[in-house]
């Protein structure tokens, strides 16, 4: 069995990367124009948890920091924090999600570009040193 | 995959103990996951 190494997370990230700029663009419109949507159904909220729950572990993996993840994922799980605790989420004007929630969504894929990033400069410069 | 799977595979992962079939499951699950939280709120965008 061949083991991952951490190098191959750089290289397999192009296409994560697209769709994390896809559903940053998503959440900025609802965040900004939360009346432009509908609300979600009881379904739509199980699932949007589910994946901010699957996102959180991802973001662990794909940095390899647990403090830097820390950073992403807290701002992660503070929108699953509102979500669950929080009475009146459910009757804001932006619908069930909230904006605050996707804020901290789009805080958190910022933060995770921003470690990828930073992780691929590193990667580059070492190649170019040799 | 649901989210224990996920969690499990992650770790896994972490672990240095996954194998490159397994990686490749984990990316293409998160990249669906990515691609279904955008999928999600796009459906419920008003006409």
């Amino acid at each position: 069995m061949e083991n991952f190494k951490p190098e191959q997370k750089i290289e397999k990230l192009p296409d994560i990367q697209k769709n994390i700029n896809g559903a940053k663009e998503v959440l900025k419109e609802y965040s900004e124009n939360p009346e432009y949507f509908e609300i979600l159904t009881d379904g739509e909220q199980s699932k949007l948890k589910a994946n901010l729950d699957k996102l959180m572990n991802g973001f662990l993996v794909l940095t390899g920091s647990a403090t830097v993840t820390a950073l992403a994922g807290g701002a992660l799980e503070k929108a699953l924090e509102v979500a669950q605790n929080n009475d009146t989420f459910f009757e804001t004007s932006g619908g069930v999600m909230g904006t605050g929630v996707a804020m901290a969504i789009i805080t958190a894929l910022g933060v995770y570009e921003g470690v990828v990033g930073a992780k691929g400069l590193l990667k580059n410069k070492k190649e170019q040193i040799g | 995959m649901n989210t224990e799977e996920f969690k499990k595979l992650s770790q896994k992962i972490r672990d240095n103990q996954a194998s490159e079939e397994e990686v490749s499951s984990f990316l293409k699950e998160l990249d669906n996951t990515l691609s279904e939280v955008r999928s999600i709120l796009i459906s419920k965008k008003k006409n």
